[in-house]
């Protein structure tokens, strides 16, 4: 699939509630238009796909209202976009609900804090400074299920990760494989 | 992962044993099309979920199938259709209440053949949740379903091939498989 297909269904399905394009040639362009045109989207993903930091712009700017679900994971980002992605924009962030940004170089900061309706997050091979990160996840209160496989600094150092359970209280599925606690 | 009742190592006498229950919602992933035959002779008419992942299934299986007026969801996913296309457009104009199908990673192919199939999903009144991923669906289709597809709907694409001037550099795939973010939503 690429981007002339996604101008097609962007013109043609307006009222798509929920498309999933991972994996596919689908770059800035589809994804731009296809967010501005289906506002009725709850849930893209673009996993893997030829999306750059562009595609997270569009979001920031053109969030469909309903969007609560975006899976931005393996877009080869680089360190600078990846921080972008982990911010998405206040306005979108408040109201996601499942994030998925796996097998990105996150410098996360605290740009997490932002999603405060997150229940799922996805972070499995981010490399990420684990303070910050730590920091970031203390924040999110209503998480349910969090993925930090092989997550950490790299080159992978024995990984240290202070999971702030007490600040997750609704945590229920969580993994972290491949860390020495 | 299915959840409901597992059929598909039940041997025939077993399962004529649930003909007549109030099973709705069952697995038999990895099915022969045989036990997809005996599926639609039971005439499990409360049934509404039903996952085939992994099997074989015939154009007599769809038929079949095509009896149990009831199903609400359908998972092909990763099965070798025999029948194809044709037999599955008519399966979903059988189906009145049909709302999830899954075709994901079923060999479908691009080209003509594939219209009646999105013919049949234009026309099936309460389809509003497909997956066509790892099928090698190309642009020309996806567009034709495009123009289908004018009322709410979830739709997955995933892996879904471009053209062959882009084939080769398409982007990398990801290296674990996981179900679609959304539907690891949790339940409020």
């Amino acid at each position: 699939m690429t981007d002339e297909t996604a101008l097609v269904l962007a013109g043609a399905c307006p009222a798509l509630t929920s498309l999933d394009v991972s994996r596919t040639a689908v770059s800035d362009v589809g994804a731009r238009a296809l967010l501005a045109r289906c506002r009725a989207l709850q849930s893209v993903g673009l996993a893997a796909s030829r999306c750059t930091a562009e595609a997270i712009d569009s979001i920031r700017a053109e969030a469909p209202p309903a969007l609560t679900s975006v899976d931005l994971s393996y877009l080869q980002l680089a360190p600078c976009a990846a921080s972008k992605a982990a911010g998405v924009g206040q306005a979108a962030a408040t109201r996601l609900r499942a994030l998925a940004l796996e097998g990105e170089r996150i410098l996360l900061g605290t740009a997490l804090h932002e999603f405060t309706a997150l229940a799922v997050l996805r972070l499995a091979g981010v490399s990420a400074d684990l303070v910050a990160l730590e920091r970031g996840l203390a924040g999110l209160r209503r998480l349910e299920d969090v993925d930090l496989t092989n997550a950490g600094e790299r080159p992978f150092p024995g990984t240290r990760l202070l999971l702030p359970c007490p600040a997750l209280p609704r945590v229920c599925e969580c993994s972290i494989a491949r860390h020495q606690l | 992962m299915c959840r409901g009742l597992s059929l598909a190592a039940l041997p025939p006498a077993k399962l004529r044993l649930l003909w007549g229950s109030s099973v709705s919602k069952a697995c038999a992933d990895g099915a022969s099309p045989a036990l997809v035959q005996e599926l639609g002779r039971g005439r499990l008419q409360q049934l509404r979920h039903l996952s085939l992942r992994r099997s074989r299934v015939d154009e007599r299986a769809l038929r079949a199938l095509a009896t149990i007026s009831s199903l609400e969801e359908l998972d092909f996913g990763e099965s070798t259709l025999v029948a194809q296309e044709a037999g599955l457009a008519d399966l979903i104009a059988a189906l009145p209440r049909l709302g999830a199908l899954s075709l994901s990673a079923c060999g479908l192919r691009a080209g003509d053949a594939l219209d009646p199939l999105l013919l049949s999903i234009h026309a099936a009144p309460a389809l509003r949740d497909l997956d066509l991923s790892e099928n090698d669906v190309d642009d020309a289709a996806v567009s034709r379903l495009g123009n289908f597809l004018s009322r709410a709907f979830r739709l997955r694409l995933t892996h879904t091939f471009a053209p062959a001037r882009t084939r080769h550099s398409a982007a990398p795939p990801a290296p674990a498989v996981t179900a679609p973010l959304s539907s690891q939503l949790p339940v409020t």
